[in-house]
């Protein structure tokens, strides 16, 4: 018991000052920093996701500078060429050209910016309103939970890629439009999560007790209920993540999504799949982005989960120990 | 002594229990050792964290990760558990000869599962009946932990018993298989006052019927009082002070036991205030270096910096302190003896 | 409503001041399980017309097992709960219909201390912003900081040390933390706290700290508790009063000592003999009195007649018929049984 809040607030806290810190490399040496490393350094799979989603994120920040080519930039001569490696290849294209003849690399990064931001934007919208939702039907229960519960269960019934399809056709496809439309689509699991752990947390004493005390419905919504559910949330929104991302590749994929001349890995997918028979190479560099990507996040945060749940980090931390001290038996 | 001393059923020698966890190595049990002989109620008291349950987790081989036996043995009718042919033979008696009551019955439960079953399945896989054999043989424990209606009451939940009701069916599991040693952790700490009554009676009857020793573990002396031929006190991983209870109780060596012993309350008692050990046990991630007790004792002094050997006292017993016998409490118990209303 | 003036007199011989706390016919009501999955919810008794004074600066030790309605009553007297009938009166005024801010602002007042240290302590937040929050949340401090003076004084008089004011509750012992549970309940000065089982959770051993200490409270700052209880070994040492439910019925309120000394009702005496005393020569003779029949201690129970009648060993035909009336004895003792005073 003892171990558990303390160790609870930690990750959370040194979950929320990673990201700012890694850009800058020096402030590395910062403590909680520094132990989050130490930690997810143990646990090798998820230190590789976090490393690749670490280097995603950069790149899509910088991908002005990176990017050898501009993204949109038509070539008719150097159409369909093959990644550098490869025979017939065109120097100063890395991973080759697509059927336009512009540079894979180039609209990988530029890609990975509209995947980021699309999906950012999709979990922090559909994040904070779902949130929302869900502490106050959890808190006061009654009509307003019903009301609530009941306009989740009607978007829940009703089929998600039709109303995305509806909304699109309404609005008209852009960036802005997919991420209104995604978050309006994906706003009740957060709603439904949260409840759940609101009625429970209702329960508690804690909870009981600053009632007593005199506290108002919103200083115990906000200090008392919302700093509990930070945990299961970060979780919660880093798989939601993948599914944005997965979304988002879908509907431009589909044509509804991110509109050329901009850029995006479903895009471009959707672009490669009529030549994928000649060149593979403009179809399989952006799915394995997206699969990498989604394989990064779900390894990630596999390790979070287990991070914020206090008796579950001591049990991986006591099975890293033993087998060290099995491994130091054998030498 | 002519006679040769009777093989205890059940000895711990020098136990030590680490638990290696992320704030450091937590020394969970620092030399512990007892025994108990055929026949024989033993108590374990102590405040939480003292180490009781660990004790009881590592006779049963409950001690998992992160914690892990450092040292010590532990020795079942002579013969050690901890050796590789010792863990298969243990495998075999837990839950045979060596059985288990828990302070939460509804935990150790299976929620979906009838009374019936669960006393079916323990008969039929340790006691090899046939299935009719072992539903009759489990009517008649039900009916012997004082359930009435056995039959009826076999087919029936785990949520349709009252708190009070499935520890005894908990306590029917545990001697179905006519155990050697039972262990009872905190088994009426969840229980109303009468049921308690009611649950420590029903151990006492088995344990003379039966001929079963008894690990009773607890936090209340008072409930020790009753049951238990001898007692061991447990501060901070180890034991203080052992002995038979007549005279632990009668004249406790160790401060702690004095304290112990003066805070628990008694309704004859009409001081207004109650005698308290001041303070808190203290971390087993750090233990102190001379004796653990040192911190909240009245009578502490220069010699305590160093740790106390265990002597045998002149009653029989044994105790863990450099001044045993010297009255710890008294004067805190005269002036709070005044009538104040 | 029955009419209470005659069957509750002032135990004492009229005291000068009126009493901090005053129950009348108090029942509360719960929605049981319905009929099957779409029955209608059964209405449970939970309590049955509950009546006592409380004066100021005295303690009323509250004692009842699971399912007594032991800790419902806490929680109506401080009016986290609707009433279904009867009055509760604070200094004189009836609180019975406050609602809203008006119950907030009594919260000043009536405080509880919870029964289990270990959850009902925020994990997340500080020993000062604990303690302080009482204060910051009645506008009485701007800012936690502000605070900090007061929660050192209130550390000091519930003799924690003030290093432990930026800890966090997780660093504490159980004896610990009620204490901080203690000092947050007593950070608004009420007068009346209602204490549920404070030291159940505890250590035998550590139970002694915190009833010392709740009753140096008491002397020093003229508090009044209620002090409930599922037991009667700890309540003798704090309480001044005694008062035993069954069922959501009192079946007997004395003096402390009269309780222990002279007790009336058959279950304060089951109570009584089912405490386990620290001494070996109270040994359990086990089996020879083992009951085999455990009186169950559901809420629902429906019918005419006395409720404890089904584990009363004297219950005759008097207590099948008619349930007793709560009503006062001799020496100030009152009780719900048709046998006491017949002997």
């Amino acid at each position: 018991m003892t171990i558990t809040s303390s160790s609870m607030s930690d990750s959370s806290t040194t979950h929320r000052s990673t990201t700012p810190s890694m850009t800058q490399g020096p402030l590395m040496s910062f403590a909680p920093i520094g132990r989050f490393l130490k930690e997810l350094w143990r646990d090798k799979a998820g230190f590789a996701g976090f490393a690749f989603l670490v280097l995603l994120g950069l790149a899509a920040l910088f991908a002005p500078l990176l990017a050898p080519h501009d993204p949109a930039a038509q070539s008719v001569l150097a159409r369909l060429k093959p990644p550098i490696w490869m025979e017939g290849s065109v120097s100063g294209h890395l991973l080759g050209t697509d059927m336009l003849g512009r540079d894979i690399l180039s609209r990988l990064l530029f890609g990975a910016r509209s995947s980021l931001l699309v999906s950012v934007s999709v979990v922090a919208l559909a994040g904070s309103f779902g949130v929302m939702a869900g502490l106050v039907a959890g808190y006061k229960g009654g009509l307003t939970d019903a009301l609530i519960m009941r306009v989740v269960d009607v978007q829940v019934a009703f089929p998600g890629l039709l109303l995305t399809l509806l909304l699109v056709a309404v609005i008209g496809p852009s960036t802005a439009t997919i991420i209104i439309v995604l978050a309006f689509s994906n706003w009740m699991i957060y709603t439904r999560v949260v409840r759940g752990i609101v009625m429970s947390l209702r329960q508690t004493p804690f909870v009981e007790a600053a009632e007593v005390v005199g506290c108002k419905s919103a200083r115990i919504i906000l200090k008392h209920i919302l700093p509990n559910l930070i945990s299961p949330l970060l979780t919660l929104a880093i798989l939601e993540f993948t599914n944005i991302i997965l979304a988002e590749a879908a509907l431009s994929f589909l044509g509804l999504g991110v509109q050329p001349p901009a850029t995006s890995w479903g895009l471009d997918v959707a672009g490669g799949k009529n030549y994928m028979m000649i060149a593979w190479w403009p179809i399989t560099f952006p799915g394995l982005c997206i699969a990498m990507t989604v394989l990064s996040i779900n390894l990630f945060a596999n390790w979070l989960r287990v991070t914020t749940e206090p008796a579950e980090r001591e049990k991986r931390y006591a099975r890293g120990r033993a087998a060290k001290m099995r491994r130091a038996k054998k030498t | 002594m002519a006679y040769a001393q009777p093989t205890p059923i059940l000895e711990v020698r020098d136990l030590h229990v680490e638990f290696d966890t992320m704030s450091g190595l937590v020394q969970g049990l620092r030399g512990v050792s007892f025994s108990v002989m055929p026949g024989e109620t033993l108590a374990l008291v102590g405040e939480s964290g003292s180490g009781k349950s660990v004790t009881a987790q590592a006779v049963m081989g409950l001690i998992g990760l992160p914690g892990s036996i450092v040292s010590g043995d532990i020795l079942w009718k002579g013969q050690s558990l901890l050796t590789p042919e010792g863990q298969k033979k243990a495998a075999s008696l837990r839950g045979k000869s060596l059985s288990m009551v828990f302070q939460d019955p509804m935990t150790s439960l299976n929620p979906l599962m009838t009374i019936g079953a669960h006393l079916v399945e323990v008969l039929r896989r340790h006691m090899k009946l046939s299935k009719p054999q072992a539903f009759a043989r489990g009517a008649e424990l039900l009916e012997a932990v004082g359930i009435t209606e056995p039959r009826r009451r076999m087919a029936q939940y785990p949520h349709e018993f009252s708190g009070g009701m499935r520890q005894r069916v908990m306590i029917a599991l545990a001697i179905a298989c006519e155990p050697d040693l039972l262990i009872a952790d905190e088994p009426t700490t969840a229980l109303d006052v009468t049921i308690q009554a009611q649950v420590l009676d029903l151990l006492a009857d088995f344990q003379k019927s039966m001929g079963l020793s008894i690990v009773l573990i607890t936090h209340d002396l008072g409930i020790v009082a009753g049951l238990c031929e001898r007692v061991a006190v447990m501060y901070a991983g180890s034991i203080v002070e052992a002995g038979s209870a007549a005279t632990v109780f009668e004249q406790a060596e160790h401060p702690y036991t004095q304290g112990l012993i003066r805070s628990t309350p008694r309704l004859d008692d009409r001081r207004d205030r109650l005698v308290s050990i001041e303070g808190a046990p203290p971390s087993l991630l750090h233990p102190p270096k001379g004796c653990a007790f040192q911190s909240r004792c009245p009578v502490a002094s220069r010699q305590c910096d160093t740790k106390p050997a265990r002597q045998v006292t002149p009653a029989g017993g044994s105790v863990s302190c450099w001044t045993p016998s010297l009255p710890a409490w008294a004067d805190v118990a005269k002036t709070t003896e005044v009538h104040a209303r | 409503m029955t009419d209470l003036s005659n069957r509750f007199e002032p135990a004492q011989p009229v005291p000068s001041a009126p009493p901090i706390l005053s129950v009348r016919g108090l029942c509360v009501t719960f929605d049981g399980p319905g009929e099957g999955l779409w029955g209608p919810p059964k209405k449970v008794q939970a309590l049955d017309n509950i009546t006592f004074d409380l004066a100021r600066g005295k303690t009323l030790g509250l004692v009842g097992e699971s399912g007594s309605g032991k800790s419902t009553l806490g929680r109506a007297i401080l009016r986290r709960l609707p009433l279904s009938n009867g009055r509760v009166f604070f200094e004189g005024k009836d609180i019975t219909a406050v609602k809203g801010e008006a119950l907030r602002r009594l919260t000043r007042n009536i405080q509880l201390i919870f029964q289990d240290p270990y959850t009902s302590l925020n994990p997340r937040m500080k020993v000062l912003e604990l303690i302080a929050e009482p204060l910051l949340v009645h506008g009485l401090v701007s800012s936690i900081d502000e605070a900090r003076d007061q929660v050192v004084e209130l550390l000091r008089l519930v003799n924690l040390p003030v290093e432990t004011i930026d800890r966090f509750p997780h660093s504490f012992s159980g004896g610990q933390r009620q204490r901080i549970g203690i000092a947050r309940a007593l950070a608004l000065k009420p007068q009346l706290i209602i204490a549920d089982e404070p030291v159940s959770a505890l250590d035998v051993s550590v139970r002694a700290q915190v009833v010392n200490l709740m009753q140096d409270l008491q002397q020093e700052l003229g508090l009044t508790y209620v002090f409930i209880a599922h037991d009667l070994s700890v309540v003798r040492h704090i309480s001044h009063d005694i008062a035993i439910l069954h069922r959501g019925h009192m079946v007997e309120m004395a003096g402390r000592d009269a309780i222990y000394e002279t007790p009336e009702h058959p279950y304060t005496k089951v109570l009584l003999s089912a405490v386990p005393e620290p001494d070996p020569s109270h040994r359990r003779n086990g089996g020879v009195n083992a009951p085999k029949t455990v009186p169950t201690q559901t809420l629902s129970f429906d019918g005419v007649g006395c409720r404890y009648r089904t584990c009363c060993d004297k219950a005759g035909g008097h207590c099948q018929r008619e349930a007793p009336p709560f009503a006062k004895h001799e020496g100030g003792h009152w009780a719900a049984c048709w046998h006491v005073g017949m002997t």
